[in-house]
């Protein structure tokens, strides 16, 4: 069972979409209250990160996701959900993120969003066993490489080393980062959910 | 350069335009949706014809939420007020569009879609006719008015913006260039629609490309429609 962080923003309708199509079951997770225990826990994308983080705030999610993080729990955050694993965005005048990986959130230096599509090659073998072992195995394809859709104004800096850091393969973003992946963490720049095909056989492969 | 079509959405069904005049039916949302994902293509925007009043904003939102699409989205057409924006919550959309907020010297709505959505959702949308002098259409006055009309600081605070052909719309050429350089908007940010095989096909006579191009959503009925188009560029 995959469970998505429900607070009322970002495109949580994509997200179960893409997950229908994968045939996974998924559950809505309102409240931190939540007793259940989930295979990896989806934080989705689209917003500003602001309105983002202030309602992660008000509805208690930023102490439920610490802590889940620290227990092990497998966590992907999509887009402005990804942002927010980090310790800082610049968006909206500056914001603190949940701090779960060391990078800062920066604009993009381009006139406008980096919105389209780039190429991307995923390979699963520097993941830990957290994720290699893991029962559902939908899928047992190691490397995929496809197309992957983007739609932002700001991306990922790192400031540590992680197992995996894709950069985004366009030469004014090379020092952005398309996928994130540290011990329990996935932080995925673009949109899986919409990035057809690729999208799909990359949530077969992590899960 | 992204390849896209347009998809004309009003009171539970889709359609294609021609000319900004006749609508041709094409079913049910969910249906034509699924055929376009067929396609692979980069993005599909949504679009509802909204002229003067409009009475089915909810009906359509409602059909919309529970729209399945594996591909891109955009969404558009009667965004008019602050009201309407709540509603969008949960929507399997991306990027939102924007047309008669672009004629209101408030850019309130515009703003309140940044801060909610993210600066990369707002997608302004100015359809024209270049007949013999450039005019652009106003939603909520329903009549082509001069470009002066236009709010330049809401222009400033779309993401990317469509310059649609109306005279050329549903036709496979026709895209009138001069509109670029009349309207003077950003390069950097455009999306050509309307009769826009032309300008991807010629290369030469434009100096640059746009970032997206939306083929009308005759790619439903000319099956051969994004092959031809990524052919030519």
């Amino acid at each position: 069972m995959v469970g998505i962080i429900d607070i009322g923003l970002g495109n949580i309708k994509s997200i179960t979409n893409w997950l229908d199509r994968c045939v996974v079951p998924w559950k809505l997770i309102c409240s931190p209250k939540d007793p259940q225990e989930y295979e990896m826990i989806i934080l989705p994308g689209v917003g500003s990160v602001l309105e983002f983080m202030t309602k992660l705030e008000q509805l208690r999610f930023v102490d439920y996701l610490q802590t889940k993080s620290q227990l092990g729990q497998r966590i992907l955050g999509i887009c402005l959900g990804a942002h927010v694993l980090f310790d800082y965005s610049e968006e909206d005048g500056g914001v603190h993120g949940l701090g779960l990986i060391h990078g800062t959130v920066r604009q993009i230096p381009l006139k406008s969003s980096n919105t389209g599509w780039l190429p991307c090659t995923f390979d699963k073998r520097p993941m830990n066993e957290l994720w290699k072992s893991q029962k559902q195995n939908i899928s047992r394809k190691q490397r995929v490489h496809g197309r992957v859709f983007f739609n932002h104004n700001y991306g990922i800096q790192l400031k540590e080393s992680v197992d995996i850091d894709l950069k985004i393969q366009l030469e004014e973003l090379s020092e952005f980062s398309a996928l994130v992946h540290k011990n329990n963490l996935i932080a995925c720049q673009f949109h899986p959910e919409k990035s057809q095909l690729m999208g799909e056989l990359l949530l077969k492969m992590i899960l | 350069m992204r390849v896209g079509t347009t998809l004309l959405f009003k009171d539970g069904y889709c359609y294609q335009s021609y000319g900004w005049n006749v609508l041709r039916p094409l079913g049910a949302l969910q249906n034509a949706l699924d055929h376009l994902d067929k396609y692979e293509l980069d993005e599909i925007c949504i679009i509802r014809p909204v002229r003067d009043k409009d009475y089915y904003y909810n009906k359509d939102i409602q059909l919309l939420k529970n729209a399945k699409s594996s591909t891109p989205l955009a969404f558009g057409g009667g965004i008019r007020n602050l009201n309407d924006i709540d509603l969008l919550e949960g929507m399997p959309v991306e990027r939102f569009v924007v047309s008669s907020a672009l004629f209101n010297m408030n850019t309130a709505l515009i703003e309140r879609l940044n801060a909610k959505y993210g600066e990369q959702s707002i997608v302004g949308f100015i359809p024209f006719s270049l007949t013999k002098q450039l005019k652009v259409f106003n939603p909520l006055e329903n009549c082509f008015q001069s470009p002066k009309s236009l709010n330049k600081s809401a222009l400033r605070l779309c993401d990317e913006v469509v310059l649609h052909d109306c005279d050329s719309e549903g036709e496979y050429t026709g895209f009138d260039i001069e509109v670029v350089s009349t309207l003077g908007i950003d390069k950097n940010k455009l999306i050509f629609s309307g009769g826009v095989s032309q300008i991807v096909s010629n290369d030469e006579s434009i100096s640059f490309k746009p970032k997206s191009i939306l083929i009308d959503n005759k790619i439903l009925h000319r099956e051969n429609s994004k092959k031809a188009y990524y052919g030519a560029m």
